[in-house]
């Protein structure tokens, strides 16, 4: 996305996850002049790297109450804005006979002093509500999970700002924060792209960089210690469950089985990383395989499923400024006014919290951006419904074939599917590509789901590359294809066993066997050298 | 039903011993639960086309003798000397040779004969790869070079799965000039799915295709999808001045339809016996020999019985190997295998370069007998891409370490007592 700049802007948010994306949104919809940038693409980081799970808050009701309260309170306001990206599936904390009883006791006590339905179930109405639950389970507690498309949530966010008058940069980073005396003024911008820089002015700078908001802090002065917790996760190539599965225990590794779109997800691990590790993003044998014999506990089904990928993302986590020692970590939502803790003006960080405090988050930054601008609009993001929320035929399908937001070629009976495992047509592929030269193949999957199905992109890869072709030129085009390629290996390497294997044999028979790519990816490296 | 041989697959491995024991007269029977990886098959016949350095091989025969010693062609040597690879390709040569496919030929002036050298096939992506062997009317060339030569290159826009802005830009590389041009057909196509090419075949859309050649300028060769037959071909090419000829598609191919096709006629007219569906599931092992083979048809009291049994279910792709948490099994009849203890060493980080696992396969003894818990069971070999260190990702033999293993096999069964 590369929309005309102008030498100004009200507020910048840097971040173009979730939580940049609501932040855009909120002060657009307030009628401030905002430019929201990213260095990557639109949920590159964490948003595009969890659960997708839509808490109902109980999950935290034991141990954070008031973080149980904020998420039962957003979960019903996204049930209403955001009803395209909800699947309102419900969820379930199973107790095994290992599980002690109390806890859940203490779940559903605490879950009602939240305001959030919790009720308990017992064993027989739980396998029937859930047929693949572990029929070993002693009981249950219903409450209101639902499952979330994190994508769509993000896009629709954006989509809204835009229309509401935002200026969005995607591959453009923020790599310098001029400050007038204490107060921040401009920032400077690299295309990350074609390298060039350009300065513009800025009213306040809002830092929603998730993990990366240390680094973005320090470009402004700021010191800001972020705890980065790494997860990994598995996503398995059948809708194994229908609702969310958790084990009702204190939170522990692999317990929430979150069922999207026709796949689930199994998560997660908690690992605490060095800072210098946060792009890392690879998960391990071990952890893979811990994850599948903790997850088949929640649904012995998983143990038949095919593991499609494994896949990580950072949690950013605050350290409490009040702990000298930093090992204390605030879960709930940091909203940092640096002018009041560092003696920076108009630099605020937007942090911690959840995916699905996003738009509560949002509104504390906008409400802070409003009151440094000397602005008094109301906050309207909790009751204006965002872009797709109200069409009839995302609220009454659970596909994914409705799956972004303003398609209607989805319904063009004559267009070609070029991604068979997710319904991607060609024609929307190629309406992607010519709103924006540089979309490449993780961007196109980021807003389509191309290649994440159970060929892991190895029939549609081909067809993607040739339309870059005109655009990027064929090397430029096969590079991407094989960028695409290591891409969707990095995520099966660590979960060879089953079909994996299987599948990226026979994608190795067909690119490098039957094509050749692989000696004509020897030819291009040769001719650049 | 007791048969001489029982086959496990109809790849082109398990297909090629079946034929070659079926014409020496005895009773052979075929598990077909699927075509192997036939499917994916350009039309060429792979030999040997680049050295372990990763070099382009001229002469195939020539090269075979610097592989290492656990590659399959390596065994043949050791145990018949290079001499015996020559003759059991030209064996290879003579089965291709009778089937419908017009035969192979190098030198258009003699008559067709074995090749010695390697050809350069054209791939779906441009590139040209070194082979052995190449049917008529693919597209394959002496020299990797083009410089100075004209083709067209001609396209069905609607078909998705023929990247010709690749193939075209390949054929530039090597120094070809190329226009490229789009085809009108009269397809009839249901539904959004993609089109694939031996459907399209079956709507027979040659004569669309001739009418529009005259439109193109010259009269230099005409490259166009393998998404014709090859009887319509061949009558094409009768009918033409110029030289029209097929690239191969991405999967599912016509070559490889149509080659799992002419094999499983080929078979039944010899009076094999075709077990179409069929998967073999497990086996009865007494004494260190196989005394019969359950499938998912052959349950209980009819058991398929043989004197010998081959197994030629392939590698990770169709299955005849399978990776589980903690090893690689064959599993059927569990033999023993080759391969790494550690996942974490089965792989490496860059798609494209070797990976481990491509080269795990049933271990074999100089005979090409399998074993299990270390004893080697006397009547149970292993043919094709089932077998360990083919290397054939790397090397460009896959077809034929199928052909020439499975041809040996069948020697030694027709020479035993």
């Amino acid at each position: 996305m590369t929309e005309k700049l102008l030498s100004q802007y009200d507020v910048v948010i840097v971040g173009g996850g979730v939580t940049g994306a609501g932040v855009a949104r909120d002060c657009a919809m307030r009628g401030m002049s905002t430019l929201l940038v990213e260095s990557h693409d639109l949920t590159y980081g964490t948003t595009g790297r969890n659960h997708g799970l839509m808490h109902s808050g109980a999950r935290y009701a034991v141990t954070d109450l008031e973080n149980a309260r904020e998420c039962i309170e957003e979960n019903k306001i996204l049930c209403r804005i955001a009803r395209h990206c909800v699947e309102p599936t419900g969820g379930l904390f199973i107790s095994l006979p290992e599980d002690d009883l109390a806890y859940q006791a203490r779940l559903v006590e605490s879950c009602h002093e939240a305001g959030i339905n919790a009720e308990v179930i017992d064993a027989a109405e739980a396998r029937r509500i859930e047929p693949a639950v572990n029929p070993t389970l002693v009981s249950a507690v219903l409450v209101p999970d639902a499952s979330i498309d994190p994508f769509k949530l993000t896009m629709s966010n954006v989509l809204d700002a835009q229309l509401h008058g935002a200026t969005v940069l995607t591959y453009h980073e923020v790599v310098a924060i001029h400050r007038a005396g204490n107060a921040v003024s401009a920032v400077t911008l690299r295309d990350n792209l074609t390298r060039e820089q350009k300065r513009v002015d800025a009213g306040v700078v809002i830092n929603a960089a998730g993990i990366w908001s240390t680094l973005v802090a320090k470009l402004a002065g700021v010191e800001l210690k972020m705890l980065p917790a790494r997860g990994a996760l598995l996503l398995l190539g059948q809708r194994v469950n229908k609702m969310v599965i958790n084990r009702c225990r204190k939170p522990a590794n692999a317990d929430i089985l979150v069922p999207t779109g026709n796949v689930c997800v199994l998560g997660t691990t908690s690992r605490r990383v060095p800072i210098e590790e946060i792009e890392d993003m690879s998960v391990t044998v071990e952890e893979a395989q811990m994850l599948l014999t903790e997850g088949v506990k929640l649904a012995p089904a998983i143990a038949r499923t095919r593991v499609l990928r494994a896949y990580a993302g950072v949690r950013p986590l605050v350290a409490d400024d009040d702990d000298p020692t930093g090992r204390n970590v605030s879960r709930g939502i940091s909203c940092i006014d640096h002018s009041e803790r560092d003696g920076v003006e108009n630099f605020i960080t937007i942090t911690g919290g959840k995916m699905m405090t996003y738009r509560l988050m949002a509104q504390m930054a906008t409400d802070l951006a409003c009151k440094k601008l000397r602005l008094s609009r109301r906050c309207a993001t909790a009751t204006t419904a965002l872009p797709g929320s109200d069409s009839a035929a995302a609220s009454t399908s659970t596909t994914w074939h409705d799956f972004t937001i303003s398609k209607p070629w989805r319904h063009d009976k004559n267009n070609r599917l070029l991604c068979t495992c997710e319904g991607v047509t060609e024609h929307e592929v190629e309406t992607i590509l010519n709103e924006d030269d540089d979309v490449d193949f993780d961007a196109l999957r980021r807003r389509t789901r191309l290649g994440m199905g159970p060929c892991q992109g190895r029939m549609c890869a081909c067809r993607v590359a040739r339309k870059m072709c005109a655009r990027q030129g064929e090397d430029e085009a096969m590079k991407r294809l094989v960028n695409f390629m290591n891409e969707r290996w990095k995520g099966m390497r660590p979960v060879t066993w089953s079909d994996t294997l299987s599948e990226a044999y026979n994608t190795a028979l067909v690119y490098q066997d039957l094509c050749g790519v692989d000696q004509i990816m020897k030819t291009i490296k040769e001719k650049e050298i | 039903m007791r048969y001489d041989v029982l086959v496990i697959g109809a790849g082109l491995s398990g297909m090629t011993c079946a034929i070659a024991l079926a014409q020496a007269g005895k009773r052979v029977a075929v598990l077909a639960p699927n075509s192997g990886t036939l499917p994916m098959h350009s039309g060429s016949f792979d030999l040997l086309g680049y050295d372990n350095e990763g070099k382009v091989v001229e002469h195939p025969f020539e090269a075979i003798n610097k592989l290492d010693p656990s590659h399959p062609y390596s065994k043949i040597v050791a145990t018949h000397g290079l001499q015996r690879i020559r003759q059991l390709a030209e064996q290879a040569y003579e089965m291709i040779s009778q089937l419908p496919v017009s035969p192979p030929s190098h030198d258009e002036a003699s008559a067709p004969q074995c090749p010695v050298a390697n050809q350069y096939r054209l791939t779906p992506m441009g590139a040209l790869k070194p082979t052995w062997l190449t049917p008529v009317h693919l597209t394959a060339f002496d020299t990797p070079s083009l410089e100075g030569r004209q083709f067209v290159v001609a396209y069905y826009k609607p078909f998705l799965d023929f990247p010709v802005e690749f193939l075209a830009e390949g054929l530039r590389k090597a120094g070809a000039e190329v226009q490229v041009k789009a085809l009108e057909l009269n397809i009839t196509s249901v539904g959004k799915a993609a089109l694939k090419a031996p459907a399209l075949a079956r709507q027979r859309q040659g004569e669309a295709l001739l009418k529009q050649l005259d439109g193109f300028a010259g009269q230099c060769p005409v490259l166009v999808p393998h998404i014709f037959g090859d009887m319509e071909l061949t009558e094409m090419n009768e009918r033409l001045e110029r030289r029209l000829s097929v690239v191969p598609t991405l999967p599912p191919t016509c070559a490889g339809h149509e080659l799992s096709d002419h094999l499983r006629s080929l078979f039944t007219s010899l009076g094999g016996t075709l077990l179409e569906g069929d998967r073999a599931m497990s086996a009865i092992i007494e004494n260190d020999r196989i005394e019969a083979v359950k499938s998912s048809k052959h349950v209980t009291h009819d058991l398929l019985q043989a004197e010998h049994y081959v197994i030629a279910s392939g590698s990770f792709g169709v299955k005849g190997l399978e990776a589980r948490y903690d090893r690689v099994a064959e599993p059927i009849f569990d033999l023993d295998i080759d391969a790494l203890d550690d996942p974490q060493q089965w792989t490496t980080s860059d798609v494209l370069s070797l990976q481990p696992y491509t080269n795990f396969g049933v271990r074999t003894d100089e005979h090409f007998r399998t074993s299990k818990h270390g004893r080697t069971i006397e009547n149970l070999y292993a043919v094709g891409s089932i077998l360990s260190n083919t290397n054939s990702m790397k090397l460009a033999c896959r077809q034929g370490v199928s052909m020439l293993t499975a041809l040996q096999v069948a020697n030694g069964i027709l020479n035993s007592r």
